[in-house]
Formats: structure tokens, sequence, C-alpha cells
């Protein structure tokens, strides 16, 4: 591959405790690598360590074994700029909207003049201009997580790291954040890491799909995408390819949801 | 607009003070109650005008709210400043944990006379007594602050790579803040409260001191009085406290 490569994980093995005492392989020797500039979906059943390894790739875990690197160094948050954006609501209630968007250049001790100017352009690129001044509880959802995505694309990091990011929201306000997600990414192409259980999602937004075998987990398979951009939220849904690998993937998931299911019925 | 709200809002509650201050004054007038006991509003309103006519009340006053608002601060500062080593170093909180604990179901207000004796009949032993009444209410609202900050917003912080000072100041403290908030108001009645026992127990000005010596020779009508400014004092500063508050709390529904 002529690509260069943003990401690798090499030999990345994490167990950790359970509260009952007993350890748990969660991780076992995962080796992946993320192209510069390339949106990568994982897709795994729950309880797969999809969120392990994404948290350990953000550095927010240690593993037990093996190595982050980004551009090659061992990655460290002084040396490299990531974004992070995980399904629950990390706006700081006290402060406005404006404020919250500009923390991560406040951080890098950009002055206030600067840092406001560029929140406000990004606000006003995701149609939030008008709430500078108003505190996160006077937001819906939505915005609050518009503004959430926009936080993170204010210090213009390496490596955006997602975690089922729009969880919880309604199915509408899903898709027109996903729309958004795959405009600001085809205007700014930075390196996306995004974790998800739907499988739809995972082929309208990426390039490359990894699916996670189920505990102790594994990459079970890689697909590329090759639905060509930009890519209409709408459409993409009845294109021939869509439809394909939806199937080849929901095919291949399926043995392990039913590994988890057998394993909880165990369990209990 | 406001005012009127205000005045709706405190409207019956005055209703109910003028109708009881009638009957007690009509109860006095016609000897149903015991005057020297129980003395009447108006004996009382008659020496309120001589108190702040003659200016006898004034160097009281300034007393007994000075000690109060320095204990207040103390307090505060002295709570918010422990309860954050508490939370950042485990080794303050292994060691002092069951010792604030313990010391903290003691009635402060016995340790007055140890204070007196030590500090003094100034206002040193005042402004300690007032002190500790504060800081055990702001200490262990701020701690409580303390360990239940968001850690999402901490790791939000740190991904963003923001420094331990930078997620203190710009996460751990203003999470805290409703906490402290809500013990201030609270902590201004102890103030108020350690600093006349503190009065009571030796000293010889302040309000305190003057309920003490009125009390002594049964001048009821001093006491009540006093009683009378120190409520009016108490709820003027509850009504700012709650003012800073709401100020500090924009950002809550």
């Amino acid at each position: 591959m002529e690509n260069k490569k943003k990401l690798q994980i090499n030999n990345l093995i994490h167990n950790y405790e359970s509260k009952d005492g007993e350890i748990v392989h969660a991780l076992n020797n995962i080796n992946l690598s993320v192209n510069d500039g390339e949106f990568l979906a994982i897709v795994g059943s729950s309880g797969c360590g999809k969120s392990t390894l994404l948290n350990i790739m953000a550095g927010m875990i240690k593993p037990t074994k093996g190595e982050i690197l980004i551009d090659g160094e061992t990655f460290t948050f002084n040396k490299h700029k990531i974004g992070y954006i995980s399904q629950s609501d990390t706006l700081l209630p006290w402060r406005k909207i404006i404020d919250n968007v500009a923390i991560g250049l406040e951080i890098e001790g950009v002055n206030k003049k600067e840092r406001h100017e560029i929140a406000r352009e990004l606000m006003e690129s995701s149609g939030l201009s008008g709430f500078e001044d108003k505190y996160p509880y006077e937001l819906s959802g939505g915005m609050r997580k518009r503004a959430i995505i926009i936080r993170a694309l204010a210090t213009d990091p390496e490596i955006i790291f997602m975690d089922e990011p729009f969880g919880p929201l309604d199915v509408f306000t899903k898709e027109l954040l996903q729309d958004e997600i795959l405009k600001i990414w085809e205007k700014r192409k930075n390196t996306i890491v995004y974790i998800t259980h739907d499988i739809g999602e995972a082929i309208t937004l990426a390039d490359r799909i990894i699916l996670m075998s189920y505990r102790p987990s594994n990459i079970k398979s890689k697909y590329i995408v090759e639905i060509p951009r930009p890519r209409d939220i709408k459409e993409i849904k009845h294109n021939y390819r869509f439809i394909e690998l939806e199937k080849d993937i929901w095919e291949d998931i399926k043995n392990e949801v039913l590994k988890a299911k057998e394993e909880e019925m165990i369990s209990i | 607009m406001k005012m009127k709200n205000f005045i709706m809002d405190k409207f019956y509650s005055v209703i109910f003070m003028i109708i009881l201050i009638i009957i007690w004054q009509i109860a006095a007038s016609r000897q149903i109650i015991n005057t020297f006991f129980f003395s009447s509003p108006l004996e009382i309103f008659k020496d309120l005008i001589i108190l702040f006519k003659t200016g006898e009340i004034w160097p009281h006053i300034n007393v007994t709210l000075g000690v109060s608002i320095l204990g207040l601060v103390y307090g505060t500062i002295s709570g918010v400043v422990i309860a954050f080593l508490f939370g950042n170093f485990n080794i303050f909180s292994k060691i002092f944990d069951p010792i604030l604990v313990g010391l903290y179901g003691l009635p402060k207000l016995a340790l007055g006379p140890l204070f007196i004796i030590w500090f003094g009949i100034g206002l040193k032993a005042k402004i300690v007594m007032s002190t500790i009444m504060v800081f055990f209410l702001v200490f262990f609202n701020a701690y409580a602050g303390f360990k239940n900050t968001d850690i999402n917003l901490i790791d939000t912080l740190r991904t963003m790579g923001a420094s331990k000072l930078q997620i203190i100041m710009k996460v751990t403290l203003p999470s805290c803040v409703p906490w402290i908030a809500a013990s201030l108001r609270a902590g201004a009645g102890s103030a108020v409260m350690g600093t006349i026992v503190g009065e009571y127990l030796g000293s010889n000005q302040g309000l305190g001191w003057m309920v003490q010596s009125a009390g002594g020779v049964y001048n009821i009508t001093r006491v009540l009085s006093c009683i009378a400014i120190l409520l009016f004092l108490m709820s003027m500063i509850d009504s700012l406290l709650k003012n800073i508050e709401k100020r500090l709390l924009r950002w809550r529904q």
C-alpha cells in the first residue's frame, strides 16, 4: 500500500479483572493499522470489547501488552492531538457553548479572541450560530452532540475516535448527524476510527469495516466498502454494494452474536 | 417586576408576622401576659429607637457582623482547600477521614470555653469559633462535590492533553461550585451562631454579649431587641447569599 499509516496497533493484548475477581481476556493479539485520512469503522456485537479497544487506542486505558503508534511514534497525549467522542454527554455544563467548543484550543493556550473566532466559524457551519452564549442545558440532545463533534474538530486533531457517538439519539437526529459527519469528513479528511454496532451506519460512513469476534476478541474479518463518495445518506441504502455488504457482514456477525448469547445463558 | 415578585413571595409570611405581633401587643396591654417576662412589641420598638438614636448599638453590630463574615470567609476557604487536598491526595483522606468524621459529630460549641482560654476574650476566639462552625459544613459538602465529579468530563479533558492543573481548574473546581454554594447559606447561619455563642461565653462587646448581659439583669426588652436585630441581619445575609448563588449557578436549569 502506498498509503501512509497513521495509526498502528501491534500485538495488542488486554486482560482485566472482573468484579468477581475473574480474569477476563478482552482482547487477544490485535494487529491493526489505519491509513492517513481513512474512515475506519469497527463493528461487533455488544460485549465484544470494541469499546475497550477504542479506549486503548485513544490512550484512556493502558493495555496489558502491545503498542500503539501514531505516525510510527508511541502515542502520548503530549505529542499527539486526538479527538475523542463518546456516547456520553461531555459538554461542561457550566460553560457557554462557545467556550465548550473552544476548550481544546484553550487548553493549547490559544488566546481568547482567536479561539472564539474558530469556534464561531465551526458553530456557523453546523447550524449552531445564535447559541454561542447559551448553556448546554438550553440545547436539545442533537444540538449538544453537534457541539461535541465540532469541539473535537476545533483543534484539528490527527485522529478522531468515536464510540457509538449517536447511540442514545433518535433515528432522525441520528441520520442528520451521520450526514453531517460525512460532509465534514469528505471536506477535511481527518483520520477517523468509529465504533458502532449498527452495520448500516458503518457502511454508510466508512471506507473500511473491521468486524470483531466475541471474547477473547480478535479481528474476525475486514471489508472494504468501495462505495463512491460523496455519499448520500438516503440513496446509499438502495445501493447494490450496500445491500450486499450488509448481508455479508450480518451473516458474519450472526455467529458471534449467537456465541455471546450462549455464553450469557451459561453464566445465568 | 422583581420587587413585586419579592413582595408577593413574602406576602403571606409578612401578614402572619404582623398578626402575631398585634396579638402579642394586645395580650401585653391587657395584662394577659406578664410584660416583665415577655415584654411587648411597642416596648421593643421604643428600645430599638433608643439603641439606634444613641448609636449605642452600632459597634456591637459591627463586631458581630464582622466576626461572622470573617468566620464565613475563613471557614469556606479552609473547607474548600482541605476538601481539595483530600480529594486529590489519598494519603490525606486516609489519615484524617476518621478524625474529621469524629470531630464532626462533636458539638463544636462545647469547645467554646477552650477557645476562650486559648485565644482570650477578644475577637480571636470568636473568629476561631465561627470559622470552625463553617469549616465542617463547607468541607463535607465540597468533599462530596470533588468525589462526585463526572469522570467522563475528566477523561474528555485528558484526551485533549490537559494538564492535571487544567483539569482541576476547568472541571473539578467548577463542578464543586453547586455543592459549595449550597453549604454557604447554611454556613452563614453557623457563622453567626459561632460568633454569638463565643460572645456569650466571654466578651465585652457584640450582640451576643448584649443579649447575655441584658438577660443577666432581666432586661427582656433589650434581649428581644437584639434578637430582632439578629433576625434582620440574618435575613439580609441570606438573601445576599441567595443572589450570589443564583448568579454562580446560572448554568443550571
